[in-house]
């Protein structure tokens, strides 16, 4: 489903999320369907990605559907905001920093679309 | 020719309005602004109507922009929203104006339409309904308080670019992200709170003045039922949709001029 390397790569390369990313250190965590990636983010840098996020968890979750994230990720506009305003895509955890750091998950759901775009993160179930 | 966009200030129920007003004379009109924002956005409806002899009027509704809370407390109630600018209307002696709004501008110009119908022209309501609490409880809670709504300036700048619909003319878009950015978040959640509570559903069929009611097909935050459930109480009114628009048409597309005006001009025939 994923690429990781390029997603992190892309990532720390991302303006939004590096500069919004700079006062944050914590763990981010992705459910797309079943599957999961976890993505440790310090000080602006992507330092670790996983699809087996370790027990001691995240600082939050934006998790969906596969059709959610298709909404999000597929059409010609990014409707990250709106899929979690109709509750297409939830976010669970600490949500005061998920606040805090927006254009940080801005930055990266467009790096999710970029890759989407370029076939480099298929939105299909595991198989 | 660049039309002169004059500001004034005035005392109107205790509270120190700020306006923006533009035409010399002429038929009066007033724009109501979105939740948290201010005159500004009406910038080109503003020099589209004055050109064509309208005299427009552009409040900062209390706490917002350049205009003064009474008490510094924040008004909660789309219908103290309403009578402030009645009184606006009266201080200003405009006759039969035609009230346009957008947002809580909208619920504001419908709360109008019932109180006031008779001594009102037109109404113009946009992006608005009958009844909104279509913002989550917990959210406005968080964002009444600053320490819940972290990043507000960012959070405003994502929300402006979100709300707007995906034929909205690209400058547009970027000043309506960027004026997002500005204002209090206690005074556009305190206007949520307005938004949330606002229900008018019981008192729509009394409601007699021409009314329009425009809403973008992309707009999240105010679901087309509650349009729907708005027009099924207003056999009157009339109904424009503006397709691949949002939560600011008013801004988003010069359309938007255009769908007033008509409704506007058929009132004359």
């Amino acid at each position: 489903m994923f690429d990781f390397d390029q997603f992190a790569s892309r990532l720390n390369r991302n303006p939004d999320f590096v500069s919004s990313g700079k006062f944050f250190d914590g763990a981010i965590q992705l459910n797309m369907g079943s599957e999961r990636v976890w993505i440790k983010v310090f000080m602006g840098r992507v330092i670790h990605v996983t699809q087996d996020p370790p027990p001691f968890g995240y600082t939050f979750a934006i998790k969906g559907s596969l059709e959610g994230w298709r909404f999000v990720l597929e059409g010609p506009k990014n409707r990250f905001r709106e899929a979690v305003f109709t509750s297409r895509l939830m976010v669970e955890g600490n949500t005061i920093e998920f606040s805090r750091i927006g254009k940080a998950v801005h930055g990266m759901i467009e790096v999710l679309r970029e890759m989407v775009q370029a076939d480099l993160l298929k939105l299909t179930e595991k198989s | 020719m660049s039309v002169e966009i004059i500001g004034r200030y005035l005392e109107v129920s205790g509270h120190r309005l700020y306006m923006d007003t533009a035409g010399k004379g002429g038929r009066p009109m007033l724009l109501i602004h979105t939740a948290g924002q201010h005159a500004l956005q009406w910038r080109f409806a503003a020099a589209h109507f004055s050109e064509r002899g309208y005299f427009t009027v552009a409040p900062d509704l209390p706490g917002h922009g350049k205009s003064l809370l009474k008490g510094f407390m924040p008004l909660t109630s789309v219908h103290e929203f309403a009578e402030v600018m009645w009184n606006l209307i009266q201080e200003l002696n405009l006759e039969q104006p035609v009230v346009i709004g957008v947002s809580i501008g909208g619920d504001i110009t419908l709360d109008l339409a019932l109180n006031h119908g008779s001594k009102l022209r037109a109404v113009v309501a946009c992006e608005a309904a009958a009844r909104t609490p279509t913002f989550p409880a917990r959210m406005i809670e968080l964002g009444l308080e600053d320490s819940g709504v972290p990043s507000y300036g960012d959070q405003g700048y994502l929300g402006g670019l979100s709300a707007c619909g995906i034929k909205a003319n690209q400058e547009r878009i970027q000043e309506i992200a960027w004026t997002r950015r500005m204002g209090d978040p206690k005074i556009y959640y305190s206007d949520l709170v307005a938004w949330r509570n606002h229900d008018i559903t019981a008192g729509l069929h009394q409601i007699s003045c021409p009314a329009l009611i425009i809403w973008g097909s992309e707009d999240y935050f105010v679901p087309y039922a509650f349009v729907e459930e708005t027009i099924r109480g207003m056999p009157k009114a009339k109904l424009a949709v503006l397709e691949g628009i949002g939560h600011y048409p008013h801004m988003e597309t010069a359309e938007f001029n255009r769908l007033v005006e008509d409704f506007l001009n058929s009132l004359e025939s």
